[in-house]
C-alpha cells in the first residue's frame, strides 16, 4: 500500500474531521513543511505515512561507550570507505554552520591533503563564507575544492556520493527550546516536564487547550512506554518529539525540493548509496541517548557544545566558539526551490496530493 | 500589497505612466518600468510614457499629480515632453474608471511581486559591483581548462592578488557565478511564471491574492524547514 515517507502539511488540513483539525494543530509549534512520522511506529498520525525501514529507533544501549568525537571519526572513515569503494567523490554540503563545519573538520582530520581535495568536494553558496568567514578563508578556501551548492539537483546522477549534514539537530535537542527559553528562562528547560507547563507552552504558541492535551498525552504516553532512554526534563521532552517524530522528515527534506527535470533520478538504490546525512547512524542516536548533559550548556548559546568544543579545538576560533548560535541555514540553499505535496514509499512525487486517499480513520487523535 | 498611490520614487527614477496610447491617457503609474513594461501583457493599446523625474526641472512640474487617483484623469498633449492637461468629460467614462482601477489594481500586485522576487537574489550578491563584473569573470572562467590546470593571466593574477593557488581561485569564483546565475535564472522565471498568471486572471483581489501567495511560497516558504 501506498504511503507517505514526508508531507507539507498545510496540503493535508481538513477542518472537517475534528482529528485532523487537533493533530494540524501542531503546526502552529512546527513549520508547515514538516512531517512527524513516529520512528517507534506506535502514535498513529490521521494519514497514512510509514516509517522508513533505516530509521528503526535503536534501542539497545548497553556497552555504548564511543565519545561524541569518536562517532564522528568512525562516521568519517565509514564514508571514507565508501567513496572509495565506489571511486566517486564525496559531495558535502557546507553551510558554514556548526554540523557541516564539524563534518568537514572531522574529514580534514584523516584525510592526507591531497586525499581531501580530491575525495571531497566541498558544495556551498556565498552565503556559506558569510556564516563563519574566518574557517573558510583559513581553511576551505586554501585546501578544499569547492563547487556552488545550488548545483544541487545536477549532482543527482551517481556521479558523487551526496552528503548532508542533517540529524545533528535532532541528536542535541530542538530549536523549540530556543522558544522556551525565551519564554521561561534558561533554568526552565532543566526541570521536570509536567502536563501543565507543555499545555501552558503549547497554549502560548496558539494551539487550543484540546490540541494542546491530546499532543502532550500522546507524547507522554509514547515516553512513558516506548522510549529506550530516560526522558524526564522539558529539555528533554521537546529534544524526543525531534529526535523520534521529526527524523524521517530531515532526512527526505533535501531530496524533495530538487528540480522537476532530476525526480527520475530519485529510487531505492540512489537513496541507499548515494545519498547520505552524517549524524544519521545508529551510533550517533546512542550516543544522544546516553549523553543527555553533553548537549547544551548554560544558555541557549551553550546549545550542542560538544559539537562546537570539538570545533574549536580545530581553528581555535573563540569568537565562533563562544557565539555560535544554531541558526536554519540549509533553508538558504532551499530558496526558489519547488516543493511537492508529499514524496511516498514507492518514490512517487506528488504534487497535488488527493488528502482523502491517504486518511487514516484509525489514529491517536480520535477520543 | 504595495502602496502606489503616491510616486515615490521621483527624483531617484524616471515616472513611468501607464498610457491608453490610442487616445493617449494616462491611465496610472507604476513604481518601477519593468512593472510598468508587464502590464502591458494584460491589455491591449497599452504603453508606458517615461518622464524624466531625477531631473529637478522635470519633478517640480510633476511632484503634485497622482497618476493612481481616480477623481483626476489626464491626457498627453505630446507623448514625448509630458505636457499634461485634465482630460474631457467625455473620455472620463465609466468603462475608462473601470479599465484604471483594474490596471492600478494589477500595477500593486504586479510591483509587490517584483519586490518580493528582487529581494529573493539580495542573498547571493556579495559586491555591489557584480552586474558590470559578471560578464567578463564568466569569459575569463570560460578560457580556464581547470582539468588541465591551465588559467588565463587574469585569473592566475588574480589568484596573487588573494594569496591563494589559482585552482582555489578559480572554484571560488565559479562557484559564486554559478549561484548567482542559477538563483537569478529561477527567480526570474518564477516572475515570469506568476505575471503571466496574473495576466490571465480577471482583476480582482482575492483571485490575484491567491496567485500572489503561491508566488511566495515558490519563492519563500517552500523553503521553511
Amino acid at each position: 500500500m501506498e504511503k507517505l515517507l514526508i508531507s507539507k502539511c498545510n496540503a493535508l488540513f481538513d477542518d472537517t474531521r475534528i482529528d485532523t483539525v487537533l493533530w494540524g494543530e501542531i503546526y502552529k509549534l512546527i513549520n508547515l513543511n514538516v512531517s512527524l512520522v513516529d520512528r517507534c511506529e506506535k502514535m498513529e498520525m490521521p494519514y497514512r505515512f510509514e516509517s522508513y525501514s533505516k530509521f528503526k529507533m535503536p534501542t539497545d544501549l548497553v556497552g555504548f561507550d564511543l565519545t561524541y568525537e569518536q562517532c564522528c571519526e568512525k562516521r568519517a572513515w565509514e564514508l571514507v570507505e565508501l567513496s572509495r569503494i565506489f571511486n566517486k567523490p564525496i559531495a558535502l554540503f557546507y553551510s558554514g554552520g556548526i554540523d557541516s563545519t564539524l563534518m568537514l573538520i572531522t574529514f580534514m582530520k584523516i584525510l592526507s591533503s591531497q586525499e581531501l581535495r580530491d575525495r571531497i568536494l566541498v558544495c556551498m553558496s556565498p552565503l556559506s563564507i558569510y556564516e563563519n568567514s574566518r574557517f573558510y578563508f583559513d581553511h576551505v578556501l586554501k585546501k578544499c575544492t569547492i563547487k556552488s551548492s545550488h548545483l544541487f539537483s545536477s549532482m543527482l546522477d551517481q556521479s558523487v556520493i551526496i552528503l548532508g549534514g542533517e540529524h545533528n539537530d535532532q541528536l542535541f535537542g530542538s530549536d523549540i527550546l530556543a522558544q522556551v527559553i525565551n519564554r521561561y528562562g534558561y533554568d526552565s528547560i532543566h526541570k521536570p516536564y509536567t502536563k501543565d507547563f507543555i499545555i501552558q507552552f503549547l497554549c502560548y504558541r496558539g494551539l487550543s487547550i484540546a490540541a494542546a492535551e491530546i499532543w502532550f498525552d500522546n507524547i507522554d504516553h509514547h515516553i512513558k512506554n516506548y522510549a529506550p532512554c530516560e526522558i524526564s526534563t522539558v529539555f528533554d521532552f521537546f529534544w524526543w518529539l525531534n529526535f523520534c517524530f521529526k527524523w524521517q522528515c530531515v532526512y527526505f527534506r533535501m531530496l524533495v525540493r530538487i528540480d522537476v527535470v532530476s525526480r527520475n533520478n530519485i529510487d531505492e538504490n540512489f537513496v541507499n548509496n548515494y545519498y547520505h546525512h552524517f549524524y544519521s547512524t545508529d551510533y550517533f542516536q546512542k550516543w544522544s541517548m546516553c549523553n543527555p548533559q553533553e548537549k547544551i550548556r548554560d544558555s541557549w548559546k551553550g546549545y550542542k557544545i560538544g559539537a562546537k568544543e570539538i570545533i574549536f579545538k580545530f581553528d581555535k576560533n573563540e569568537n565562533y566558539f563562544k557565539h555560535k548560535t544554531k541558526r536554519g541555514s540549509l533553508s538558504s540553499l532551499f530558496r526558489q526551490m519547488s516543493l511537492p505535496d508529499a514524496f511516498t514509499n514507492q518514490y512517487r512525487f506528488i504534487d497535488q496530493i488527493d488528502k482523502t486517499e491517504f486518511y487514516n480513520p484509525n489514529n491517536s487523535f480520535t477520543r | 500589497m504595495a502602496d502606489i498611490n503616491k510616486n515615490r520614487n521621483y527624483l531617484k527614477d524616471s515616472l513611468n505612466l501607464i498610457m491608453d496610447t490610442e487616445t493617449r491617457t494616462v491611465l496610472a503609474s507604476a513604481p518601477s518600468l519593468s512593472t510598468a513594461n508587464t502590464l502591458m501583457m494584460f491589455y491591449p493599446n497599452l504603453g508606458v510614457m517615461r518622464l524624466p523625474t531625477q531631473l529637478h526641472s522635470t519633478a517640480r512640474r510633476f511632484i503634485d499629480y497622482d497618476f493612481n487617483d481616480l477623481s483626476q484623469t489626464y491626457v498627453a498633449l505630446e507623448a514625448l515632453t509630458g505636457r499634461l492637461q485634465k482630460a474631457n468629460d467625455s473620455l472620463v467614462t465609466e468603462d475608462l474608471i473601470k479599465l484604471r482601477s483594474e490596471i492600478i489594481l494589477r500595477t500593486n500586485f504586479i510591483y509587490t511581486l517584483e519586490c518580493v522576487c528582487l529581494n529573493e537574489i539580495g542573498q547571493v550578491i556579495d559586491y555591489a559591483g557584480m552586474p558590470l563584473l559578471m560578464p567578463w569573470l564568466i569569459d575569463q572562467l570560460n578560457r580556464c581548462q581547470p582539468e588541465s590546470g591551465v588559467y588565463t593571466n587574469s585569473i592566475q593574477e588574480l589568484a596573487s592578488y588573494r594569496d591563494i593557488p589559482v585552482d582555489n581561485c578559480y572554484q571560488e569564483f565559479r562557484m559564486k557565478i554559478d549561484s548567482i546565475g542559477i538563483m537569478m535564472s529561477k527567480n526570474y522565471v518564477i516572475f515570469l511564471k506568476y505575471a503571466e498568471k496574473m495576466s490571465r486572471e480577471e482583476a480582482d483581489n482575492d483571485k490575484l491574492l491567491k496567485i500572489f501567495k503561491a508566488a511566495e511560497d515558490e519563492l519563500r516558504f517552500n523553503s521553511l524547514i
